[in-house]
């Protein structure tokens, strides 16, 4: 008994302990609110009819006004390291290809797509939360206005205008198999001197096969790609 | 590093069979995310046994086998007869995910039902399935800076709750 009320404590201040980590925020900084949507979680086929919920895979950035890239702010894992793990040598260009084309770094195969050789340093890779996140933004040298872009991507997410069984000559096709279904989405959001509180607009899709970075902003086709994010709320303190 | 520690956990677990009397068991489980090396011995009265584990796994970002988990078990056998044992066990320990990208000691804590299979007419070998639910969550803050910005966010490593794993275990 003696033993059992021991490790029932240990188990107690173990769980208890350092569980909370905080952002501390200063007078400038940007808080990116990232509110999940219905379609966050998505099923990814596994075996025997079995699946898991996948969460989307995304980049948030900076660009000037003009367009030009300036900064990643964060990148999820698998884009970020090619972390697929059974993408079967499939790049997935069709993932992120704006944020891949805006970034413009061509890599060995020459594609834009970060491999596992050469993943992304220059921005926090982390693992695609499940539920919403918060993203603090501390400008050094940055000069209003800019523009803040979000792209996101669900993988498989086939619909009727974006089937899994398109030839790869056909407009939509997003990948294959393995491919993306519904594009890419993107958000953006400018942000002037006087910004104290906004929100990112949704301004279009990627190309569905990844083959160029423009923005397309017919969003004919696209289901529960529109509802990946809820919302994203950008607030200056 | 990790190589080691199981070579020195394997021979001081070999060193205790001088005072074999069946009721050191040591095994190796296997499950989906977890690899373990854990040596048992009897506590207390028959029925009751300690186990600590040390072993890899694979729940963080990059999904290898490269995490390190150790902890302590404690069991009680609530029913057996010679060739089977049907008991619950709780436990804590500590997961600590191994990436280029956050550092998150994650205590972890947990129940399960064990069942074992002794194996031929020694009694010294047996099979077991160890099913139970675990629970583990720390939150991690990762920061980047470049010459525009300062970025952070808070990231959280849960540990998969339910688990299900496959041992053998060799008593002596």
């Amino acid at each position: 008994m003696i033993v059992l009320n021991i490790l029932l404590f240990v188990c107690l201040s173990l769980m208890s302990s350092c569980e909370k980590e905080e952002l501390v925020f200063t007078s400038g900084d940007m808080v990116v609110e990232i509110e999940t949507g219905e379609s966050w979680l998505h099923d990814y086929p596994l075996f025997l009819g079995l699946s898991k919920k996948n969460p989307p895979q995304y980049a948030v950035w900076i660009e000037d006004t003009r367009g030009n890239y300036l900064s990643t702010v964060f990148v999820t894992y698998k884009i970020a390291t090619e972390g697929w793990q059974a993408n079967k040598g499939n790049r997935r260009i069709e993932a992120l290809p704006h944020w891949c084309h805006k970034r413009g770094i061509v890599y060995d195969d020459g594609l834009m797509m970060p491999t596992k050789e050469n993943p992304v340093t220059d921005a926090i890779t982390g693992a695609t939360p499940k539920v919403s996140s918060t993203i603090q933004i501390s400008p050094l040298d940055l000069k209003n206005p800019f523009v803040l872009k979000a792209e996101f991507n669900q993988s498989v997410d086939f619909n009727n205008f974006y089937p899994e069984n398109a030839k790869t000559e056909d407009d939509n096709y997003s990948g294959g198999e393995e491919g993306s279904g519904q594009p890419a989405v993107i958000y953006a959001v400018t942000v002037y001197p006087d910004t104290k509180e906004t929100e990112f607009i949704l301004i279009g899709h990627s190309s569905p096969d990844g083959s160029d970075g423009k923005v397309y902003e017919n969003m004919e086709g696209l289901t529960t790609g529109k509802s990946i994010v809820e919302s994203i709320r950008l607030t200056v303190k | 590093m990790r190589k080691s520690l199981f070579v020195l956990a394997f021979f001081l677990l070999l060193a205790g069979e001088a005072n074999a009397q069946n009721n050191n068991q040591l095994s190796f489980q296997f499950s989906f995310n977890q690899v373990e090396l854990a040596y048992q011995h009897e506590l207390l009265s028959p029925k009751v046994w300690g186990e600590a584990f040390v072993g890899t796994g694979n729940l963080d970002i990059n999904r290898s086998f490269d995490d390190l988990v150790a902890g302590l078990r404690i069991g009680y056998n609530a029913f057996s007869n010679k060739k089977n044992t049907l008991g619950i066990n709780a436990g804590f320990g500590i997961y600590i995910p191994k990436n280029d990208y956050y550092k998150a000691a994650t205590p972890v804590t947990g129940a399960a039902i064990r069942y074992t299979r002794f194996i031929g007419k020694s009694g010294k070998h047996c099979m077991f399935v160890n099913m139970g639910y675990q629970y583990g969550k720390r939150e991690y803050k990762q920061e980047y800076s470049s010459e525009i910005v300062n970025v952070a966010t808070i990231g959280t490593f849960k540990i998969a709750p339910l688990y299900c794993s496959l041992c053998y275990g060799f008593r002596f």
